[in-house]
C-alpha cells in the first residue's frame, strides 16, 4: 500500500473517501460550521494533491488534519464574535409515543446545547468519542496529544455538560 | 460519589471506556449522579450530523483541482546545430556549479500574507508576514537546518535535530511547537510544547511550555512565564501583541503587516512602545499604537505612507 504514491488517481480517490467524512465531522464539532466545514475539507485535500509527492499515504490522515485546522483558524478568527451551534439531527427511534418523544426531545435539545458550550478542546475529544466512535488512542493520534490528555477533556467534557444543562 | 467525580480528572472518561474496576463500577451505578451521566450519554448516542455527500464532494473537488491545474507551456525547441557545441560546454560549466552548489527552497510572504508551509519531514510551519525561511533540500534529512527571518510558528514532527536560524540567535528543538520573532535586532521565542533551545554565543537557554526569551543587539534581554493559548495570538486571533519594544520596532512590525511607508527619525527609538494590534484593520491597527502615545498622525492611503506629526518631546 504504502508503494501507491498519493498522486495516484485510486490512492488519491480512496484516502478521500476514507478521509473526508471524518476530517469533515471532526472540523464542525470543533468550529460548529458545516459549510465551513466542507469548504476546509476539500481546501485541504487541494493542499494534499498539490503536495502529493511529497506525503505519504498513511501520513496524510496526520497532514490533512494539520492543515485543515490551520486553514479554518485563519477564517473562523474575522467572524468569532457570530454565536454558532451544531445542527445535529435526531436518529429516528422506533417508540413513537408523542409523550416519551417530546420529554426526550426536549431533554436531548438542553443537552445539545450545553455541548455548544464546551471548549473547542472538550468538544472534540467527546464529540469523536461518542458520535464518531473513536478510542482514546485514536484521538490522540489524530489530535497529536496525549491520552491521558484526551481523558482528562472527556471527563472534564460530561461534567461540564451535566452543569450547564441543569441551568438551561 | 460525587466527590469521587470532582476529585478524579479521568473518571468519567475510565467509566465510557469500560475501564473501572468491578467495585468503582458498582459504586458509581448506584450513585445518584450515575443517572443523569447515562442520560447525558444516551442522549448524545441519539445524535448525528446532516448527511455527508462523499461521491458529490468527492467529483466537485476534482473539478476544481484540474481547473486550477496551471496550463503547461510547451516550448519547442528548433535545432540550432551550430549553437550545440558551445551549448555543450555551457552545460557543462552550469552542471558543476548546480551540482556542488546547496539546493535551497525559499518561501517568502509579503505584508500581511501568511504561508502555511509543509516540511519534507511533514512538520509545519506557518510563516508571519514579511518572513523568509528556507532550507536545503538535499540534507533536510539528515540535517533538519532552517534559516528564518521574521516571525514564524513551528509544529515539528518527532525526528532528528531541527534547528532555526537567525542572525540574532538559533533555536534548537526536539519535537515541539513554539513561536520565533525575529525582527532587525530582536529575538523573541515562546515555546509551546515540549523542549526548546535558543543560543547565540555564550548564551544557552532550555525553554519549556509557556517559557519565553527575549535577545537583543546578541545580549540575553529577557525571560518571561505565561499562560499560554494553544497557539501564538498572531496566529489564533489575529492580533499581533508587542511587549517591552520601541516605537520604531512596533512602527517596522505595523509595516510588516500592512507594507506602508514610514519616515523614522531618531526619537522613534526612545519611545517605549507595549501593546498590541489587529492585523485586519489598519484604521484601528494604526489608532491603537499611535493614539495610545498621544501621537498626531496622517495617513496618504493613495500613496500608502504614513506621517508622524508633533512627535512627543522624549
Amino acid at each position: 500500500m504504502s508503494d501507491q504514491n498519493v498522486c495516484a488517481e485510486s490512492t488519491y480517490e480512496r484516502l478521500f473517501r476514507t478521509i473526508a467524512p471524518l476530517l469533515r465531522n471532526f472540523l464542525i464539532f470543533k468550529y460548529k460550521d458545516v459549510e465551513r466545514s466542507e469548504d476546509m475539507v476539500q481546501e485541504a485535500f487541494l493542499t494534499l494533491w498539490k503536495n502529493c509527492e511529497k506525503v505519504l499515504p498513511e501520513m496524510a490522515k496526520a497532514y490533512l488534519f494539520k492543515v485543515a485546522q490551520n486553514q479554518m483558524l485563519k477564517l473562523v478568527d474575522k467572524d468569532k464574535t457570530k454565536q454558532k451551534h451544531i445542527p445535529f439531527i435526531s436518529k429516528t427511534t422506533d417508540n413513537e409515543d408523542p409523550q416519551y418523544h417530546m420529554e426526550v426531545s426536549e431533554f436531548d435539545d438542553k443537552i445539545k446545547r450545553a455541548i455548544d458550550s464546551l471548549s473547542e478542546g472538550q468538544r472534540e475529544v467527546f464529540l469523536l468519542n461518542r458520535i464518531e466512535k473513536k478510542t482514546y488512542n485514536e484521538i490522540a493520534e489524530l489530535l497529536d496529544v496525549s491520552v491521558k490528555a484526551v481523558e482528562k477533556r472527556m471527563h472534564k467534557a460530561l461534567v461540564k455538560i451535566r452543569e450547564v444543562y441543569k441551568n438551561i | 460519589m460525587s466527590d469521587r467525580i470532582s476529585d478524579s480528572e479521568d473518571f468519567l472518561a475510565k467509566w465510557l471506556a469500560g475501564e473501572l474496576s468491578p467495585d468503582e463500577q458498582k459504586s458509581f451505578e448506584n450513585s445518584a449522579d450515575f443517572a443523569e451521566y447515562q442520560a447525558i450519554v444516551n442522549a448524545t448516542d441519539r445524535m448525528a450530523l446532516p448527511e455527508y455527500d462523499v461521491e458529490a464532494q468527492l467529483d466537485a473537488l476534482k473539478s476544481k483541482r484540474d481547473a486550477s491545474k496551471s496550463e503547461t507551456k510547451v516550448i519547442s525547441f528548433r535545432p540550432f546545430v551550430r549553437y550545440a557545441a558551445a551549448a555543450v560546454v555551457l552545460v557543462g560549466i552550469s552542471l558543476v556549479y548546480f551540482l556542488t552548489r546547496p539546493s535551497y527552497v525559499t518561501f517568502e510572504t509579503l505584508a500581511g500574507e501568511t504561508e502555511t508551509i509543509t516540511l519534507p519531514d511533514q512538520s509545519v510551519v506557518v510563516l508571519n508576514a514579511s518572513s523568509s525561511l528556507r532550507y536545503n533540500e538535499d540534507d533536510f534529512a539528515e540535517n533538519r537546518l532552517l534559516d528564518l527571518e521574521g516571525e514564524a510558528f513551528f509544529e515539528v514532527t518527532k525526528g532528528i535535530n531541527f534547528e532555526v536560524v537567525t542572525n540574532q540567535g538559533t533555536i534548537k528543538v526536539l519535537g515541539t511547537s513554539f513561536n520565533v520573532r525575529q525582527r532587525q535586532k530582536l529575538l523573541d521565542v515562546v515555546c509551546y510544547t515540549g523542549k526548546v533551545n535558543v543560543y547565540k554565543n555564550e548564551i544557552s537557554k532550555d525553554l519549556l511550555p509557556g517559557d519565553g526569551v527575549r535577545i537583543r543587539n546578541s545580549t540575553l534581554n529577557k525571560t518571561w512565564q505565561r499562560q499560554l493559548t494553544e497557539k501564538p495570538t498572531w496566529l489564533e486571533n489575529g492580533v499581533t501583541l508587542l511587549e517591552e519594544v520601541t516605537l520604531l520596532e512596533a512602527l517596522n512590525e505595523l509595516k510588516n503587516v500592512y507594507g506602508f511607508e514610514f519616515e523614522s527619525n531618531n526619537s522613534l527609538n526612545s519611545i517605549p512602545y507595549d501593546g498590541g494590534f489587529p492585523n485586519n484593520d489598519l484604521e484601528s491597527a494604526l489608532r491603537s499604537v499611535l493614539s495610545a502615545l498621544k501621537i498626531d498622525y496622517e495617513y496618504d492611503s493613495n500613496n500608502n505612507k504614513l506621517v508622524l506629526k508633533g512627535t512627543m518631546d522624549m
